[in-house]
C-alpha cells in the first residue's frame, strides 16, 4: 500500500473520503441558503442551524409523543424553517435594511442564542439522548469499505439539487431576478417597481425552508442536539465565504471539500483534535487568495 | 456601481465574515474544550509501579447491595438516623420544617460539553423533601448553588462567595470540571469536607473531598475490566477533549496492560459532529474483536453509536462505556439494534430496581423536579443529598445549636459512614488523603429500549494509589 502521510495509506482514505461527502453536501445545501439570502438582503443569517435544530426537534416531538406520521413531522419542521426565517424577515428586515451587514448578522446571532436557549429549557438536550431517524437510512451499501445509506445519497443530491435549482431559480424566473437585480442595488430595483419587501420576504421564506430541510438532515448525520446543529452553521458559512457569498456552485464545491477534509482529518491521530478548524483555515485561505490581486496592486502603488 | 450598498458590501463583507467567523468560533470552543480558562490539573492518579498488578479479571464481591439502610450496626457501619424510604428524620416525618434556614452550598455546571445541572436539582429536590418532613432538628435546609460555567475564575470566585459571603455550613452535591482543581485546597484551608458527585482527578485525590460516584477514570476503568471478561483483543479507550479529562483513558489503559492487550487512546472534541467517522477509526484501531471504551455524556456517546450502527460496527467490536451511558433514553434512542451490545460501567444500581433508596428517589424526583430525566446524575443528586442530610441529623442529635457551625458540621460529613441500595459498597468519607469510597460497581446492557443488569457487584482494578489506599482502607473497616 502506498503511504500517502504518517503511516496512512490510500486505502485508509478512501472510507472517510466516502463519509465526508454526504455531511459536504449538507454543508453545501446550507451554504447555498444562507448565499440565495445574502444576496436578496444583505443579511448573514447565523440562526441558520438553530432554527432547523429547533425544526428538527418539533419534528422528533411529533413523531416520538403523538400520533403524528413521521412524513408528516419532517414537514412541519420544514415548514417551522420557512415560517420563522419569514417572520424574522419581515418583523426585523426593513428596520435593519439600512444598517452594516455586521449589524444585521450580529441580529440573527441573537435569535440564534434564544433559539438555543428554548431548546435547552424545553428539551433538557444535554442529559436526555434522542436521535432522529429517517425511513432511508434502513437501506444502505457498502462503497469503498463503508456503508452508505439513502440519507446519505439524498444528503448530497439534495445539496446538488437545491444548488441547480436554485440557479436556474435565479436566471430564469421573474422573481429571481428581482432577487438578483435586489443584489446589485436595493435602491434602484426599488425605484423600477419592483416590490422589494415582497421579494425579500420570498427570500428569507425558501432560505427557511431549506434550512428546515438542512436541519433534518443534519440531526440524522450528525446529532440530534441543538449546540451541534446550531454551530455546524460555522461549516456552512465557510462554504459560503469562499463562494464569495456570491457563486452557488463554488459554495457547493466548498461545502463538500470541507465535508471531505473533516472527515479525513479524523485518520490522522496527530491532527485529528483540530479537524474542527478545517472551515475556518479553508475560509482564510480563500479571502486571500480572493483578495490577492488587491494586495498585489496595493503593493505595486505602496512602491 | 455607485452608491448602492452592494458597492460597501466587499469590505465591511470582510470584516462581518471575520467577526462572525470568531464569535462562532468563541462560542464552539465553549463546547469544543480543550484550552478554556482552567489551571492545569494535578497529575492523574498514575498506577505505582511497586503496586500489584491491576487484576485483569476482577473478583466479584459476590454481595448483591444491601437493601436499604440498616437499622441495626453491621460490620462497622452505625446505625442511619434516616430510616429507608424516607427522608429526613423519622420523628419529623409529614411536618414542615421552619425557622432559621441552614445553608448548604453546591457548584456545578452546565455547558454543552457537560449539562450537571440534573445532580443539582436532585440534591435541591433532597433538601426539599426534608423540608416537608421535619426538616434537621425543625429547621430548613436552604440549598445555595451556583452554575460555574467550567470557567476556572466563576468557580473560585462561587467557592468563595458560598463559604464566605452566603455563610453555608457545609458544601454538598457539587459537579464541575473545574471545582475539585481550582477549590480543593480552598477547601481544605476552610476545613470545608465536600461531597461531590465527581469528575475530575482531584475529586478522587484530595483530602477534603469525597464522591458519590467513582467519576469517569475509574468508571471507563470498570467499561475496560468488562471488555477483558468478554474476550476483547485489544482496548481502544475513547474521550472527550475537557477540562480535566486527560488522565480519564489512563485507566482502561493500566487494565490493558495488565491484561497484556495493546491499547490505544483517543480524544476527540465535543460536540461530536461527525460520530461515523470517529466510530469508523475506533472500529479500524481496535480491530476485529476488538474491544472500544466510550466515556461521554449521553448526547455524545450517542452520536458515536449510531455511527457505528450506521457503519455495520455494531458486532465488529466489542462497546462499553462508562456511567454516562446508563440512561434508559439512550437505551431506548439506540434501539433493539443494541441489545447487549454495549456493556455500560453502572456506579449505582439499575433505576428501576426496587430497593428503598431507588424507590425514594423515583419518588422525590417526581415530587419536586418532574422534569428531570431518570438517570444515574440524578441518583447522584439523591445521594449527595442523602448523605448531608444524615451529617446534619447526626449533629442536631448531638447538638442542635451547632448546625450552624461549619466546624461541627464538617466533622459530621468526615465521620460519615452509610450504606445504600444503590451503591455496591458502604460509602464513607473517613480520615484519608484521598477518597475513593464508591469504588466497585456493575455492568448492564441496553436490552429494549432499558438497560438491564448484565453483571452484578465487581470491584474495580486497582489501577492507583488512591483505589488501592480505599480498597484497603474499606477492607479494614469491614465497609466491602
Amino acid at each position: 500500500m502506498t503511504n500517502v502521510l504518517l503511516g496512512v495509506t490510500f486505502d485508509d482514505l478512501k472510507p472517510f473520503f466516502v463519509l465526508g461527502l454526504a455531511l459536504g453536501g449538507v454543508f453545501a445545501v446550507s451554504g447555498v441558503g444562507i448565499v440565495v439570502l445574502y444576496q436578496a438582503t444583505g443579511v448573514v443569517n447565523l440562526a441558520y442551524g438553530a432554527i432547523g435544530a429547533v425544526g428538527a426537534f418539533l419534528a422528533w416531538t411529533l413523531i416520538n409523543t403523538t400520533s403524528c406520521p413521521q412524513p408528516l413531522a419532517f414537514l412541519v419542521a420544514v415548514a417551522f424553517g420557512g415560517v420563522c426565517n419569514l417572520v424574522y424577515g419581515t418583523l426585523f428586515g426593513p428596520p435593519f435594511a439600512n444598517r452594516d451587514p455586521l449589524v444585521k448578522a450580529i441580529a440573527t446571532l441573537g435569535l440564534a442564542l434564544i433559539f438555543l436557549g428554548i431548546v435547552n429549557w424545553v428539551w433538557s438536550p444535554g442529559v436526555i439522548a434522542r436521535s432522529l431517524t429517517l425511513p432511508s437510512d434502513q437501506w444502505s451499501y457498502s462503497v469503498a469499505g463503508v456503508f452508505i445509506n439513502w440519507t446519505q445519497i439524498m444528503a448530497l443530491l439534495f445539496g446538488i439539487a437545491v444548488t441547480g435549482g436554485t440557479a436556474i431559480f435565479l436566471r430564469t424566473t421573474k422573481l429571481g431576478t428581482a432577487m438578483r437585480s435586489l443584489a446589485n442595488d436595493r435602491e434602484i430595483t426599488a425605484m423600477l417597481g419592483v416590490p422589494v419587501r415582497r421579494v425579500e420576504s420570498s427570500a428569507w421564506f425558501g432560505s427557511g425552508l431549506v434550512c428546515g430541510a438542512s436541519g433534518i438532515f443534519l440531526a440524522d448525520l450528525v446529532a440530534l442536539d441543538p449546540f451541534t446543529l446550531t454551530f455546524l452553521v460555522i461549516s456552512s458559512l465557510a462554504a459560503a465565504v469562499i463562494g464569495g457569498l456570491k457563486s452557488l456552485w463554488i459554495t457547493l464545491v466548498a461545502g463538500i471539500v470541507i465535508g471531505v477534509i473533516q472527515s479525513e482529518l479524523q485518520v490522522f491521530d496527530t491532527v485529528q483534535k483540530y479537524k474542527d478548524m478545517a472551515p475556518f483555515l479553508l475560509a482564510i485561505i480563500a479571502l486571500l487568495w480572493i483578495g490577492r490581486n488587491r494586495l498585489l496592486a496595493v503593493s505595486r502603488a505602496a512602491r | 456601481m455607485r452608491g448602492h450598498p452592494g458597492s460597501k458590501r466587499p469590505r465591511s463583507v470582510l470584516a462581518l465574515i471575520v467577526l462572525a467567523v470568531g464569535l462562532a468560533s468563541v462560542a464552539a470552543a465553549c463546547g469544543g474544550g480543550g484550552g478554556s480558562s482552567t489551571p492545569a490539573t494535578t497529575a492523574a492518579p498514575a498506577t505505582s509501579a511497586a503496586a500489584p498488578p491491576a487484576t485483569s479479571a476482577a473478583t466479584e464481591t459476590g454481595a448483591p447491595a444491601t437493601g436499604g439502610t440498616e437499622t441495626s450496626a453491621a460490620g462497622g457501619v452505625p446505625a442511619p438516623i434516616q430510616q429507608a424510604g424516607q427522608c429526613g428524620s423519622p420523628d419529623g416525618q409529614g411536618k414542615k420544617a421552619s425557622g432559621t434556614p441552614i445553608k448548604i452550598g453546591g457548584i456545578f455546571n452546565e455547558t454543552p460539553a457537560g449539562d450537571f445541572s440534573t445532580i443539582d436539582h436532585e440534591t435541591k429536590a433532597y433538601f426539599d423533601c426534608v423540608n416537608d418532613n421535619g426538616g434537621i432538628a425543625g429547621r430548613p435546609i436552604q440549598y445555595i448553588s451556583y452554575n460555574d460555567n467550567a470557567d476556572a475564575q466563576q468557580t473560585a470566585a462561587f467557592a468563595k462567595k458560598l463559604i464566605e459571603s452566603d455563610h453555608v455550613v457545609g458544601i454538598a452535591g457539587s459537579t464541575s470540571f473545574v471545582d475539585c482543581p481550582v477549590n480543593h485546597k480552598y477547601y481544605e484551608s476552610k476545613g470545608f469536607n465536600v461531597i461531590v458527585a465527581g469528575v475530575p482527578a482531584e475529586c478522587f485525590s484530595t483530602p477534603n473531598i469525597a464522591a458519590v460516584n467513582m467519576g469517569p477514570y475509574y468508571s471507563a476503568t470498570g467499561a475496560a475490566q468488562y471488555l477483558v471478561r468478554a474476550g476483547a483483543k485489544s482496548i481502544v479507550a475513547e474521550t472527550a477533549n475537557v477540562p480535566g479529562n486527560a488522565y480519564v483513558n489512563t485507566g482502561p489503559e493500566a487494565v490493558a496492560k495488565a491484561a497484556g492487550l495493546p491499547f490505544h487512546s483517543v480524544i476527540s472534541n465535543v460536540p461530536i459532529t461527525n460520530g461515523a467517522s470517529l466510530a469508523l477509526k475506533l472500529a479500524q484501531e481496535a480491530g476485529d474483536g476488538g474491544g472500544v471504551v466510550l466515556t461521554h455524556v449521553p448526547p455524545d456517546a450517542l452520536a458515536i453509536l449510531k455511527g457505528a450502527e450506521q457503519q455495520g460496527l455494531i458486532h465488529k467490536v466489542i462497546w462499553a462505556c462508562a456511567t454516562p451511558c446508563n440512561d434508559n433514553s439512550v437505551a431506548k434512542a439506540l434501539g433493539s439494534a443494541w441489545n447487549d451490545a454495549l456493556g455500560t460501567n453502572a456506579e449505582f444500581n439499575l433505576i428501576d430496581s426496587t430497593g428503598p433508596d431507588n424507590q425514594l428517589y423515583l419518588k422525590i424526583t417526581q415530587q419536586y423536579t418532574p422534569k428531570e430525566p431518570i438517570s444515574s446524575f440524578g441518583q447522584m443528586g439523591y445521594l449527595s443529598g442523602r448523605f448531608m442530610t444524615e451529617a446534619l441529623l447526626h449533629v442536631a442529635q448531638q447538638d442542635p445549636s451547632k448546625l450552624d457551625d461549619p466546624t461541627t458540621v464538617n466533622q459530621a460529613v468526615k465521620a460519615l459512614v452509610i450504606k445504600s441500595d444503590l451503591l455496591c459498597h458502604t460509602w464513607y468519607f473517613g480520615d484519608l488523603p484521598a477518597h475513593v469510597p464508591n469504588d466497585a460497581d456493575r455492568t448492564v446492557v441496553p436490552k429494549d429500549g432499558k438497560m438491564v443488569l448484565k453483571e452484578d457487584c465487581f470491584d474495580i482494578a486497582p489501577v492507583s494509589p488512591q483505589i488501592q489506599a480505599a480498597q484497603a482502607y474499606s477492607k479494614a473497616h469491614g465497609y466491602s
